[in-house]
């Protein structure tokens, strides 16, 4: 063997199969960094659209209006999907899978959470993929995996146990009004005429209660979904703290209110 | 499950020792707190989807565990190898030589025969990156026997392309005419070539101590080649495990390096005894 190689020679074949990595890895980054900035497009319409549900937490004008809109931006967050899964497709799915898993988990959320306001049940994942239109089989490429599916109805239980918090306020914020001018008799009234805060705070809990029970059905191995699963208590926690209070209150919950899950 | 949902009814009890305020004219309202402890059962058909997400993650994880398992036993084989690719400097004739050479042959065959093939097996029609971090240590351990041995017989480097063959399997018989194979990422195979240099290094110090400096000139120079060409590759995987690398595969050449100085050095101190013998 030659004392000195150099690497510019090139007529080595170890030199030349380090020219070949050297052109493997440009490659490689530039696909990776075109991933990265599709999944930061989707990021500022995913952002927009949980901006825009934050308003539910006010409980001002109908949950109609926010939803139309959301489904607009639904709509441009399927272009970028379909330019995710143009890229993605002629190589292997999970070899940049970090680059956009979180984002995926955030649409989860966001699709679920408004399936949830308008009917108060859980949407499948193959619903979820549907909505999105794209794939639950892995051999079909671009697929909804089934850990982000999960991330993202654990992140809908935590939202669900401050919008339940949220539900009440909005009741009692007749309270400071009356209390002076009427008795308490008048004030219960007006608590027990609020149906909406009523109806949320006992759906929620149903709600929350099924799901912890789903969650059990899974053997979860020690990694983060299972850390993130270790949170749901605290959230169902949290729903069974307002309806202990609501009940102790005189409340009572709805004898036809039951949540279940297609 | 009743068990869970009896821990879930308890936490009523915490959270009324939050609450001061009493409304004791409402206390008949309450006679209907005792339906809120009824069993919550959850139906068969809402179970379904949970039930489907628990097999899914339950056949990828046994997988996993498996290829884990499976890699395991390489990496050992490996090991055990590499070991005996090190007594090439105790045995006394080439022909002693040539049967530690073969036996280790032997060996990475039967390592590449069974045991990768039964991971490539396992792969079969997946993705392989989902289980990549499963198996390419073990991969980095057998690039680097294979790429020992080779030193050992040719002094040649192991090129990628031979390793890609390799492990494609090709020349084994498969039923349904299914092509096995194991994606091996460059960077695991770069990853696998470091650590040649630590093997290399150790042969090296060994060959010197056993009064014989040729073998270190050809490791030498075949280290400073490889640490050539990794310097033209740069710091192109933004890792700490290949910064760590990097630099205890220099630190191996510098090692070399300073034992053939030393060599060097003594080599003409015994010239001189000698001259003064006569």
């Amino acid at each position: 063997m030659e004392d000195t190689v150099l690497p510019s020679s090139a007529t080595n074949p170890v030199d030349v199969m380090f020219e070949a990595f050297r052109e493997l890895v440009e490659k490689d980054r530039i696909l990776k960094d075109n991933i990265a900035d599709v999944a930061h497009g989707m990021e500022y319409w995913v952002s927009r659209i949980i901006a825009i549900l934050q308003k539910t937490h006010a409980f001002k004008d109908g949950c109609d209006i926010d939803l139309k809109e959301v489904q607009n931006i639904l709509d441009e967050v399927q272009k970028y999907l379909i330019k995710l899964a143009a890229l993605i497709s002629p190589v292997s799915y999970y070899r940049f899978y970090d680059n956009f898993r979180f984002v995926i988990q955030k649409l989860c959320f966001v699709v679920t959470y408004v399936h949830f306001l308008k009917h108060g049940i859980l949407l499948s994942r193959d619903r979820v993929a549907e909505i999105l239109n794209i794939k639950v089989d892995p051999a079909a490429g671009f697929h909804l995996d089934v850990e982000d599916y999960l991330f993202g109805v654990l992140q809908l239980a935590n939202e669900l146990s401050r919008f339940s918090i949220n539900a009440v306020v909005v009741g009692n914020s007749v309270l400071p009004f009356k209390r002076g001018v009427e008795g308490k008799i008048i004030v219960f009234v007006l608590l027990f005429s609020n149906e909406t805060s009523k109806s949320s705070a006992f759906r929620i809990a149903d709600f929350l209660y099924d799901l912890d029970a789903k969650f059990r059905l899974l053997n979860l191995k020690n990694d983060g979904l299972r850390r993130r699963y270790d949170a749901l208590k605290y959230d169902v926690q949290r729903a069974e703290q307002v309806v202990y209070d609501l009940t102790i209150r005189g409340l009572k919950r709805p004898a036809d209110e039951k949540s279940v899950s297609t | 499950m009743s068990k869970e949902q009896d821990g879930s009814i308890k936490s009523y009890g915490r959270g009324g020792s939050r609450t001061k305020r009493g409304h004791d004219s409402f206390a008949d309202g309450n006679d209907d707190v005792g339906s809120l402890k009824c069993q919550r059962i959850i139906t068969e058909e809402e179970k379904k989807d949970f039930i489907s997400y628990q097999k899914e993650m339950d056949e990828r994880r046994d997988r996993y565990e498996r290829i884990v398992k499976q890699s395991r036993d390489v990496i050992i084989e490996c090991k055990r190898i590499i070991f005996q690719l090190h007594r090439t400097i105790i045995v006394n004739t080439s022909t002693n030589k040539e049967e530690v050479l073969n036996e280790a042959d032997r060996r990475l065959k039967e390592v590449r025969n069974k045991m990768l093939r039964q991971i490539a097996e396992e792969l079969y029609s997946l993705d392989h990156y989902y289980y990549l971090k499963s198996y390419d240590w073990a991969l980095e351990e057998y690039i680097e026997a294979l790429a020992f041995y080779k030193f050992l017989i040719s002094g040649e480097v192991l090129l990628y392309s031979e390793i890609i063959d390799i492990l494609q399997f090709a020349d084994l018989v498969s039923e349904e005419n299914k092509k096995f194979y194991i994606e091996l990422p460059e960077i695991t195979y770069l990853m696998g070539l470091f650590d040649v240099g630590g093997e290399l290094m150790r042969l090296a110090i060994s060959e010197i101590s056993a009064g014989n400096s040729n073998t270190a000139v050809n490791i030498v120079n075949y280290m400073r080649s490889l640490h050539g060409c990794y310097e033209f590759l740069g710091n192109i995987v933004h890792t700490a495990e290949w910064t760590k690398k990097s630099q205890v595969f220099r630190d191996c050449l510098m090692k070399v390096e300073n034992a053939l100085y030393k060599w060097k050095i003594r080599e003409n101190d015994m010239l001189i005894d000698a001259s003064l013998l006569t």
